[in-house]
């Protein structure tokens, strides 16, 4: 390692982020150590029991504030991208330890960041935010007032697990990536943040709360992310360059989109009572991917696009004797799209549509797919149906069947055997994907 | 790598689209030009300026480096290029080779990475760099030191210094 470039060993110092391990380098020989304050990105992270173990144990150990204080002064000619962590607690800590007048991890505080940016703030590109949200909860925090006062050339901006207000936060046009995450904003329509962010491109909004009629409009929106909490909301996405969305709430009443560059669309709504309106309007859809208890009325909403090409669908997971909404039929489904080329059809959508009164019927629509996609566990496997989906297919169709890798190697060898010798004509294509960590909603 | 096929120097006729490496330590590598030249920056400079028909020279590369970046520029001109409608099944494919080339021991991780950098093979360089950071990661000093091959080179009283200010990152 001593004989490489310079430029190098600091390209793979870059690389480390974790101010710890870059720490240790300092230690390890003088060339890493000199070297080791001109990394550009650096992330500090910490873990609440730690914190509270060290408090009491060591007189010598430094607070995490005053840690992240030094780490700042000590990098702040090169630093341009900064990530400050609290780790979620354990399920082992016990919320009684917690003191809610502590405030030694609550990143988000305004006074640390007033006293932590400034050094770093001309030149920070980049600057994430995990708090505490043991401490962080309750305190309102005029952060974002701070950042944009402070870091006007910041392009991205990451802030978690914070209440944050947006009383005196001032416009960042440079900034063009926001991500809030488990975040209770007071901005209860959005429209701050509309007016204060107007060159954003990529935004993800994952459990915002203190939301009451949000409705984003933002003109250079290309990519966004949006995880409502399970009370019912009205959403508008007013974006003309979107062109990926995904969108997941429990039961929304209604989601009004105005995306006309909407390209790909992921849709997860738990609860079939959701109205799309706007649907019809995504003259640009090509990738619908659904996940609903009421996948047939979601359909029926973008029923008619003449640009769809791609579909999937998945239900969500449930205990399999729980009726759905309404029945899933797959001749149905596809009447809706004349112009479909690829379905993909998820495990639980895959077994709902075995059931009996669910079989498709061979009227109303063309076997024009031009691939199939299943997800699915051996057991749910039934060659009669495989039978009757192949007859959907184009002629040509390419059939990829993905088992779960947790699956039985012998279940799935007879699968591949039985289907390449009953239906010799198709394309077949196999393979094994990771069994999904579903996010609970 | 077999393919690669180090040939004695002797090679006569030159072949169409074919362009010669030398290593450091001397073997000669006959290569597709057009897989080498589209991602060394070094080796398109070289041809541009006129080294197509003689050796190109690459003196602080080992033969044994220069047969790994030929390979990882072979795979990735002819997988990474087009975003054809495989392209999902060329980016694992792509991804698999990656990640076996990263497997390869220490030293060798370390020519590949001053290969990369004299070739200006930015995927390569990116690639290794990404591999040896992860090695770092959670690693004490002595265990740095020790797979990194690097001596402590401060005075005890600069290493207590040192100790000192990192001291909370230490178990």
């Amino acid at each position: 390692m001593e004989e490489l470039p310079s430029a190098v060993v600091l390209e793979i110092l870059g690389r480390l982020g974790d101010a710890g391990d870059l720490a240790r380098c300092r230690l390890a020989c003088r060339a890493l150590r000199s070297l080791s304050y001109h990394v550009p990105s650096v992330r500090l992270r910490c873990s609440p029991s730690a914190a509270a173990g060290s408090a009491s144990t060591s007189a010598s150990a430094l607070p995490f504030k005053t840690l992240a204080l030094n780490l700042v002064s000590l990098l702040a000619p090169s630093l341009l991208r900064l990530s400050l962590a609290v780790d979620p607690p354990s399920s082992s800590w016990d919320d009684a330890d917690l003191d809610s007048d502590a405030d030694d991890l609550h990143l988000a505080a305004a006074d640390f960041l007033s006293r932590c940016l400034p050094p770093l703030a001309p030149r920070l590109r980049s600057l994430a935010l995990s708090d505490y949200w043991a401490q962080s909860c309750w305190r309102r925090s005029d952060a974002l007032a701070v950042i944009s006062l402070l870091c006007n050339n910041l392009v991205e901006l990451e802030v978690r697990n914070a209440w944050l207000s947006v009383n005196g936060l001032r416009c960042m046009p440079k900034l063009t990536s926001l991500t809030l995450e488990f975040i209770r904003l007071d901005d209860e329509n959005i429209d701050r943040l509309n007016e204060c962010f107007p060159s954003l491109q990529v935004l993800n909004l994952i459990g915002v709360g203190g939301l009451k009629e949000p409705k984003l409009h933002l003109p250079q929106l290309k990519k966004c992310r949006w995880t409502i909490s399970s009370i019912p909301l009205n959403s508008t996405i007013v974006a003309p360059n979107l062109v990926e969305l995904e969108f997941t709430s429990v039961e929304p009443k209604i989601l009004i989109l105005e995306t006309p560059s909407l390209s790909d669309l992921n849709l997860i709504i738990v609860k079939p009572s959701a109205t799309i309106v706007g649907a019809e309007k995504c003259l640009s859809l090509r990738n619908l991917r659904i996940e609903s208890f009421g996948i047939p009325g979601l359909a029926r909403m973008f029923g008619g696009s003449q640009s769809l090409k791609r579909l999937e669908i998945e239900i969500p997971r449930r205990t399999r004797t729980d009726e759905l909404y309404e029945a899933l039929s797959l001749s149905d489904l596809l009447r809706n799209f004349p112009h479909l080329d690829e379905l993909t059809v998820g495990p639980e959508a895959w077994f709902e549509l075995q059931k009996p009164c669910n079989i498709l019927t061979s009227t109303g629509y063309s076997r024009c797919l031009k691939k199939l996609t299943v997800h699915l566990e051996p057991s749910d496997f039934d060659i009669k149906f495989m039978a009757l989906f192949l007859s959907l297919c184009g002629p040509l169709c390419e059939v990829t069947i993905l088992f779960f890798d947790s699956s039985e190697a012998a279940a799935r060898e007879q699968i591949v055997t039985k289907c390449a010798s009953d239906f010799p004509m198709v394309r077949w294509k196999w393979g094994t994907r990771k069994k999904p960590n579903r996010n609970t909603l | 790598m077999a393919t690669t096929g180090a040939s004695d120097g002797a090679s006569a006729a030159k072949k169409e689209g074919l362009v010669t490496l030398m290593s450091g330590d001397g073997e000669i590598f006959e290569v597709e030009a057009a897989a080498v030249a589209a991602l060394s920056v070094t080796i398109r400079h070289a041809i541009e300026e006129g080294f197509g028909d003689r050796p190109i020279p690459l003196p602080i590369v080992g033969a044994r480096a220069l047969a790994l970046a030929v390979e990882y520029c072979r795979k990735h001109h002819s997988l990474g290029g087009g975003a054809g409608e495989d392209s999902a099944a060329y980016d694992d494919e792509l991804r698999a080779f990656d990640h076996n080339l990263a497997k390869v021991d220490r030293d060798t991780l370390f020519d590949l990475i001053e290969a990369a950098n004299y070739l200006e093979i930015e995927g390569l360089l990116n690639l290794m760099c990404r591999t040896v950071a992860e090695m770092m990661k959670g690693k004490s000093v002595e265990e740095l030191r020790r797979t990194f091959d690097v001596s402590n080179d401060y005075t005890p009283e600069e290493e207590e210094e040192v100790r000192r200010e990192v001291s909370w990152a230490l178990d």
